[in-house]
């Protein structure tokens, strides 16, 4: 009702249809009661002449005594419907009567009529005697339908007329006023939304008119207003927009539309701003608008500054935003609020850019210094207080001088500050001296910073501390050394090798023919221990250059440990105290049985050799379970993070002095005296160990307590079926007669293992590199019972040469005998090679034993 | 009586009231129409046998070997018609309808009804002089000469029924009621018979009039039948039926002594008027 009433014309209407309906209605009132009165009046004047009709009437029955010709006078009466009742007495006594039951059915009369009836009672007159009365009761029954019915077609006529009549007057009203208000509301409305083109006429001089001249006063005012309001918003740097209760857009200026990417206010008028823009949070989940900072503002009367929400463009990108919500007061009630935002993108990308430089100086592994013009400290990293020991503190306020060290000259700083003050960047390696007082080598860079006239302002001093880098470098340097040797020392012993392959056949073979001749036999084998004692150097040479024959297999390291030591315990002096402590049994490691043994024999060896003549002498052996972490490995680069088996050779010796230890690897270096030591057993250790890709550490004390403790740091198996250490026999086993093709580009070496073969019983055919081996198979494929081929060779070798062979005979028998190990010659293809490999020089009963493990 | 009564009673015709009609068949094939009206008992259709007069022409019918059928009909109709067989009183209906035979069949009185409460003695003589000052009921269409009586100082007031007569001479409205002996008494019986005994008559002297079955000229063979009718009546009387049917109807007044003295003389008299 409220809303309906809010329009004039409603109002009007209202009035109008309320004032002729109360006007018809007060008039049918009036007319009910003017015509119920005369109503009222007529049947009582209609009843006044029925009684007298009926008492002429009634008056020769009743005398004739006629109760039938009564009863016909009665009946006839009460025809009428309105007559509810006609009684005739005579002689006093009820002599006929009809009243009507409730269905107004005529029925004889008892006589007790009560209600609301008009009565009249007549007396019966014969020649002026009485002889009778009679009784009319008539209902007014019929006469209030009566009326009712009359009132409701005088209701139904004065609502057409009065309906007639309200049309009438509404037409003239909203001629005469209510289309004007409406053309002036339409007006109002139009300036409410912002159109002010349209101009209200004015053609008349009465009120309404002087309303619509106001009326366009007051837009040419609000626009003028609005213009300039307007202006000024469109003339900010933020967006501004309006919001009402609801959330919905008010108002936007033109920074609003153009950081928001919309071309036309009206694309956000009306809207919901919240999920228009601001819907989505920064973590891409959904923004309810109950949580939204701009609504509890202006809902807690409070403002609201947020920094880096999500803004939303209308393309769907968002940008962060920094935004102020204020509630917009009225009359102490809040109507909605107002809300400024810009668009922080390149702020924050900047903020970033500078976090991220001072998280970069900030956590920089070198130190960073930055100082005034005249090198006064103003700030310092954290890894300045770490390389130099001086807190901020203790160095903010003061010059970069605290750090000299005195290791340069004048000179050194005049022509650094010479370079700088003239707007250079100066870089060079110089010693500073640390709050303790200990000089560190650096290099330092300092550069000026310029502010936007291009004038330096302050410096920026980037020192990086040196001293790890000069000891990796030193290891850096040992093991380029350490390999060169190697290098060097694998050469000359592969050459050495197969000098000493043909030594030994030949001496074989010399022994063979001088059999009769014991002398000769005798000075034969001297020379031939001699030629495998150097065979066996070599062969240590070759571990220690890592081209040594190795057959890696998986290890129980307690158990061969236990094994190794029991062997070498026994050679030990018994007041050598020796001790073998096992802290984990379970470990397995992969590798060469005969090198590992030999590693702890010369670890041992070396132990025993420095206790000797110390008082209470020492030697533990210890193994325990090992985890090599990020840590240990930047301190030992060689090898991987992972489990390891340590075995730790520990004496109290006297320990090596600090000088040799960066040369107790070398090979043929020692300290001890003449024929004591060959100076192979720790480089034949360095070398096996790295062969296993293990580690090894020495650390050496000459200062009470002295000693020597080596560790070695083999990497542990996972799972494998270890080995045993296996016997050997020098049993000669003789050939069957069967043909071996023997594939040497040694000359010597084929001739002298022609020779050897045929003396085992066996016919040979030679040739001197792969290329001629296949010509030679494919010759004799039929006779050829086995291959024995060198792997390096020239043309083609002898790996490449089998891989042939196999295709003319896939089922041919071969082994390849070389003056390297099988992983230097054989690199990346050892594991593809199934074929039994031996080494140069090899004994002749060990050639023999292959050749029938092959063949057999 | 005085002869002016008596003239007025029987020349003035007083009372016309329902009137016998009597019909005759000469042969059992043969069916006689007649009409007749309601006036009980003489003639009702709603007493058995239509009345004592209905007795008597079913009787004599029987006797005769006709089939005789009584219609009832309102009184002006069977004036008016001239064409049919009436049952009634031969001097009304023969002004406007000539018969073939008329046979009378019963003989009829008129008395003076009074109501003894309302006279301080019992009515001795029937003379004008006692009744002037009196007011006299009578049947409404009945008087033919009012101003004969208005002239002998009777106040004469008609009714417009038989019963109206009663009920007023028993309240007092009248003094007396001139009415058709049996008529007179059959209602008296009918309206107060707790009353019957205060209720007296006289038959006016000369007032007999007879009933008779009379035969139009259009009925085929009317006089064949009319002695037919006469023969059965008279096997009726000799058989004594006649007399048992009287019997029934005059009880609380004896049957007249010169009824059958008149019956013959009427009898009598429309047969020569036949012939």
């Amino acid at each position: 009702m409220g809303v309906l009433m809010h329009s004039i014309k409603r109002k009007i209407i209202f009035a109008v249809v309320l004032i002729v309906s109360m006007a018809f209605i007060v008039f049918a009132i009036y007319d009910y009661n003017v015509f119920r009165s005369a109503a009222l009046l007529e049947i009582e004047e209609h009843s006044s002449i029925k009684v007298d009709r009926l008492a002429e009437n009634l008056a020769l029955p009743v005398w004739e005594i006629d109760e039938h010709w009564v009863g016909k006078v009665i009946e006839s009466e009460m025809q009428d419907k309105r007559t509810y009742a006609v009684l005739v007495y005579s002689e006093g006594v009820l002599f006929a009567g009809k009243e009507r039951d409730k269905s107004w059915q005529v029925v004889s009369s008892v006589n007790h009529i009560t209600g609301d009836f008009i009565t009249r009672s007549k007396s019966i007159l014969h020649d002026g005697e009485e002889i009778g009365l009679v009784k009319l009761y008539v209902s007014k029954t019929f006469m209030a339908d009566q009326l009712n019915e009359r009132l409701l077609r005088e209701m139904v006529t004065l609502v057409l007329l009065g309906l007639f009549i309200s049309v009438i007057l509404l037409l003239l009203l909203n001629r005469i006023v209510v289309r004007r208000l409406q053309h002036m509301l339409d007006a109002t409305k139009a300036i409410a939304a912002g159109d002010y083109a349209s101009q209200l006429q004015v053609s008349q001089h009465d009120e309404i008119s002087m309303l619509g001249d106001g009326i366009n006063t007051m837009k040419r005012n609000i626009q003028q207003r609005e213009n300039r309001i307007r202006l000024l918003l469109d003339s900010t740097a933020e967006g501004i927009y309006g919001l009402d209760l609801e959330g919905r857009c008010t108002f936007a200026n033109k920074q609003c539309l153009a950081l928001l990417g919309y071309q036309e206010v009206d694309e956000l008028l009306g809207k919901n701003m919240h999920a228009l823009i601001h819907h989505t949070q920064n973590n891409g989940s959904p923004y309810q608008e109950e949580e939204c900072y701009i609504y509890e503002s202006f809902k807690k009367g409070e403002g609201a500054h947020i920094v880096g929400e999500l803004f939303w463009h209308k393309d769907g990108t968002g940008f962060p935003s920094e935004y102020s919500s204020f509630p917009v007061w009225q009359d102490n009630n809040i109507i909605g609020s107002v809300v400024t935002f810009t668009d922080i993108t390149e702020r924050q990308q900047a903020e970033e850019k500078i976090r991220r430089y001072s998280q970069a100086m900030e956590q920089s592994g070198e130190a960073i210094v930055i100082t005034d013009v005249n090198g006064v400290i103003e700030h310092i990293n954290p890894a300045f207080t770490l390389i130099t020991g001086y807190t901020e503190d203790e160095s903010v306020g003061r010059k970069t001088s605290l750090l000299r060290s005195g290791s340069q000259n004048a000179g050194f700083y005049e022509a650094m500050w010479d370079t700088i003050t003239h707007g250079q960047t100066w870089q060079g390696k110089i010693i500073n001296r640390k709050k303790s007082g200990e000089c560190y080598p650096a290099m330092l860079t300092i550069s000026p910073i310029k502010n936007d006239d291009g004038i330096v302002t302050r410096y920026i001093g980037i020192q990086q501390n040196l001293e790890k880098f000069e000891e990796l470098e030193a290891q850096f340097h040992q093991s380029q050394k350490m390999e060169a040797v190697g290098t060097l020392v694998g050469g000359i012993a592969h050459d050495f090798n197969n000098t000493l392959a043909g030594i030994t056949g030949n001496l074989y073979l010399a022994k063979k023919a001088a059999k009769g001749l014991p002398d000769v036999v005798k000075r034969l084998d001297s020379v031939e221990k001699l030629s495998f004692s150097a065979a066996a150097t070599i062969q240590q040479l070759l571990t220690f250059s890592r081209k040594g024959i190795v057959q890696m297999h998986p290890i129980a390291i307690s158990s061969f440990l236990k094994e190794t030591i029991k062997l070498q315990q026994v050679s030990l002096p018994e007041n050598i105290k020796f001790e073998l402590l096992v802290n984990d049994t379970e470990m397995q490691v992969k590798g060469d049985i005969n090198q590992l043994q030999q590693v702890l024999m010369n670890l041992m060896n070396n132990a025993f050799d420095a206790v000797e003549g110390s008082e209470g002498p020492e030697i533990h052996v210890q193994l325990d379970h090992f985890y090599a972490d990020a840590d240990f490995i930047k301190l030992h680069d060689s090898i991987t993070e992972g489990e390891y088996a340590c075995i730790a050779v520990i004496d109290n010796g006297s320990g090596i002095q600090a000088k040799n230890l960066e040369h107790i690897f070398e090979p043929f270096f020692t300290t001890k005296e003449p024929g004591r030591g060959t100076g192979l057993g720790l480089a034949m250790v360095y070398g096996a160990v790295r062969t296993h890709a293990g580690l090894i550490d020495v650390t050496s004390s000459q200062i009470e307590p002295t000693g020597t403790t080596i560790q070695i740091y083999l990497p542990l198996l996972r799972s494998g079926e270890a080995v045993a250490l296996d016997e050997q026999h020098d049993e000669i086993i003789r050939g069957q007669g069967e043909t071996i093709l023997l594939v040497d580009d040694n000359e010597t070496v084929l001739e002298t293992g022609r020779d050897v073969l045929e003396g085992l019983g066996y016919i040979v055919l030679t040739a001197e590199d792969g290329v001629f081996a296949i010509e030679q198979y494919q010759a004799h494929k039929d006779e050829i019972d086995m291959l024995i081929l060198d792997v390096v060779m020239p043309r083609l070798g002898g790996v490449e040469a089998l891989q042939a062979i196999r295709d003319i005979n896939p089922d041919v028998k071969a082994m390849f005998a070389t003056g390297y190990d099988k992983l230097s010659t054989l690199g990346a293809r050892q594991n593809e090679i199934t074929e039994k490999v031996i080494s140069k020089p090899f004994a002749v009963s060990k050639l023999s034993q292959a050749i029938r493990e092959v063949l057999d | 009586m005085p002869r002016a009564y008596n003239t007025a009673v029987t020349g003035a015709g007083v009372l016309l009231l329902c009137c016998l009609f009597a019909s005759h068949s000469f042969a059992d094939s043969v069916s006689v129409k007649l009409d007749a009206n309601e006036s009980q008992p003489y003639w009702s259709s709603a007493m058995p046998m239509y009345g004592m007069c209905g007795e008597i022409v079913y009787a004599a019918s029987r006797a005769a070997g006709i089939k005789s059928l009584i219609t009832f009909k309102p009184l002006k109709r069977l004036i008016e018609d001239d064409s049919n067989n009436d049952l009634g009183n031969p001097a009304f209906y023969m002004n406007n309808q000539d018969f073939a035979a008329i046979i009378p069949i019963a003989v009829y009185h008129v008395s003076l009804f009074y109501y003894l409460p309302r006279h301080s003695h019992h009515v001795t003589s029937l003379s004008l002089k006692e009744l002037k000052g009196h007011k006299v009921g009578v049947l409404k269409g009945s008087l033919v000469n009012r101003s004969y009586f208005e002239r002998a100082g009777i106040d004469i007031e008609e009714s417009y029924s038989q019963a109206s007569l009663f009920k007023k001479l028993r309240r007092g409205r009248i003094d007396f009621v001139i009415e058709i002996d049996l008529i007179g008494q059959a209602l008296i019986n009918e309206l107060f018979p707790d009353d019957v005994d205060d209720f007296h008559f006289h038959i006016l002297p000369k007032s007999e009039a007879p009933i008779a079955i009379l035969l139009s000229e259009e009925q085929v063979d009317a006089r064949k039948l009319g002695a037919l009718y006469r023969e059965g009546l008279n096997q009726i009387r000799n058989s004594g039926e006649y007399q048992r049917i009287l019997d029934k109807y005059y009880t609380v007044q004896s049957l007249p002594e010169d009824y059958y003295q008149h019956l013959d003389r009427f009898s009598y008299l429309y047969l020569e008027a036949d012939e």
